[in-house]
């Protein structure tokens, strides 16, 4: 009697299969194909801990971000064949799809109001916003605490930060999250990549350009951009200038909601922790954050392309191959961290992927801890007793955030 | 403990300040280092720098 062929293991990240539960795929991949081949796209998915670690951090420039590093599924498709493909340097591409030396300096020319000091100035701004919230919240008896909470502060922080006014974070937050949660087939959010995507957000930062250049002073942010000169002397047109605050903006209101509103479910079903938590909030949410990053931050994974040959975890990597640096499975690496798939608010973690590695490291992590701090600290003050309804959550398929864009949060 | 810093590769993240702040600070221009040879009490402060800065530009020695 002929035996029933085994289904063979197939991963791809734009499999729906994948896009609705990936974490089965990201067991089965570090245990067994820690560096799989995925053919259709000529990249290799790199799920251990170790292996994502050392692609991000490479100091011999074998790894470029040039294709984007967050590519979709057509232009994976289309293979390079030892090439890399050429890319603009005028008009400028976004911040993430850039190389050195471009990169680096339009980094720089962001950086000054997301650097450590510059963000500890803004505690009293972001405090302000929240508390507000709050009060408006807690009048209701319960709340979808992704957008009502996280989103809607994420969003008017980067107003703040922008010069926009706060009026524009429902807009901003509803563009955003429209834009990564659609089309299953290409599984959301490129940055700079599609075109109708590009003109939305092109839509909401223009008048903060517009501004910017009657009025510096209001964004140092805006302000750094327009005062970018490309190899010393060219200016960025408008359209430049807003698709180099696009990453900031997209990045500054995605995914730190859904990591809150997924930390908060954390801590609602594990009681004795969010009694340890809420018996020292100023000592402890900065800890328990960091831990929610690990566990909860929904991005799963990000794309380079090789540049030069080199040998990872015993393979051999040619120049226009792409790598698919499985961030969420590295996060989960039993091989890094102890008991990975178990949530501990004051777990020691020495080492990260939850903000990436190397050069394309994320710019806004000092924003990040602090919002997420205070988001954390002020709501577990007013309401520590909160409960949620899980029935009600909702996690959409999505190749690159998965998180909970609906976390119904009861106010007792 | 004895802290060398890869200029070159520093580009003022300031991961390192988060973690180290008494040993680290990040101005307008760049990295200061507060303390070249920080005591044992900030041993493993220091270490979390040494691992988590992005463009690998501590080295730390005992």
């Amino acid at each position: 009697m002929e035996a029933m062929a085994e289904p063979s293991f197939a991963y791809n990240p734009h499999d729906p299969r994948v896009m609705e539960n990936p974490l089965p795929y990201y067991e089965i991949l570090r245990d067994d194909y820690p560096m799989y081949y995925v053919s259709e796209y000529d990249a290799w998915a790199i799920s251990r801990f170790e292996d994502v670690y050392a692609v991000l951090s490479d100091r011999t420039s074998s790894f470029t971000g040039v294709e984007g590093t967050l590519m979709q599924r057509e232009q994976f498709l289309k293979e390079n064949n030892g090439v890399i493909p050429t890319w603009s340097r005028d008009p400028l591409p976004s911040i993430t799809a850039q190389d050195s030396p471009d990169y680096e300096l339009i980094r720089q020319a962001q950086s000054p109001p997301l650097r450590p000091r510059a963000v500890a100035s803004l505690d009293s701004v972001i405090r302000d916003i929240v508390e507000r919230r709050l009060d408006e919240l807690l009048r209701q008896r319960s709340f979808n605490v992704t957008v009502e909470y996280g989103g809607i502060i994420a969003a008017s922080v980067m107003c703040h930060l922008l010069g926009l006014p706060s009026s524009m974070a429902r807009e901003i937050l509803e563009t955003i999250n429209v834009l990564s949660t659609t089309d299953p087939e290409t599984g959301g959010l490129s940055i700079g990549g599609q075109a109708p995507l590009e003109r939305q957000l092109r839509g909401l930062l223009m008048p903060a350009v517009e501004r910017g250049r009657e009025r510096p002073g209001e964004s140092s942010l805006v302000d750094g951009v327009i005062a970018y000169r490309q190899d010393g002397h060219r200016a960025l047109s408008d359209e430049e200038v807003c698709r180099e605050l696009s990453c900031v903006l997209v990045g500054g209101t995605e995914t730190l909601p859904k990591i809150v509103a997924h930390g908060l479910l954390e801590l609602w079903q594990a009681p004795e922790q969010r009694a340890e938590v809420v018996s020292d909030l100023p000592a402890n949410c900065a800890t328990a954050f960091n831990e929610m990053t690990r566990f909860c931050a929904p991005a799963q994974w990000f794309s380079r392309t090789v540049r030069k040959p080199i040998v990872i975890a015993g393979q051999d990597l040619r120049v226009g191959q792409r790598v698919i640096l499985l961030l969420y499975s590295a996060s989960h690496d039993p091989r890094e961290f102890e008991s990975p798939d178990e949530f501990r608010w004051s777990r020691s973690i020495r080492r990260s992927l939850a903000f990436g590695f190397g050069q394309h490291h994320c710019i806004g992590i000092h924003l990040a801890k602090l919002e997420g701090r205070i988001l954390l600290e002020s709501l577990l003050r007013r309401v520590p007793d909160y409960e949620i309804d899980l029935d009600g959550a909702v996690r959409p398929a999505s190749s690159f955030q998965w998180g909970y864009s609906k976390m119904p949060l009861i106010v007792n | 403990m004895r802290i060398t810093i890869n200029w070159a590769r520093c580009e003022g993240n300031g991961v390192c300040a988060f973690e180290a702040p008494e040993v680290f600070a990040i101005h307008d221009d760049g990295l200061e280092l507060l303390d070249e040879h920080p005591s044992d009490g900030q041993r493993r402060a220091v270490e979390l720098a040494e691992a988590q800065c992005p463009r690998q530009a501590i080295l730390v020695e005992d």
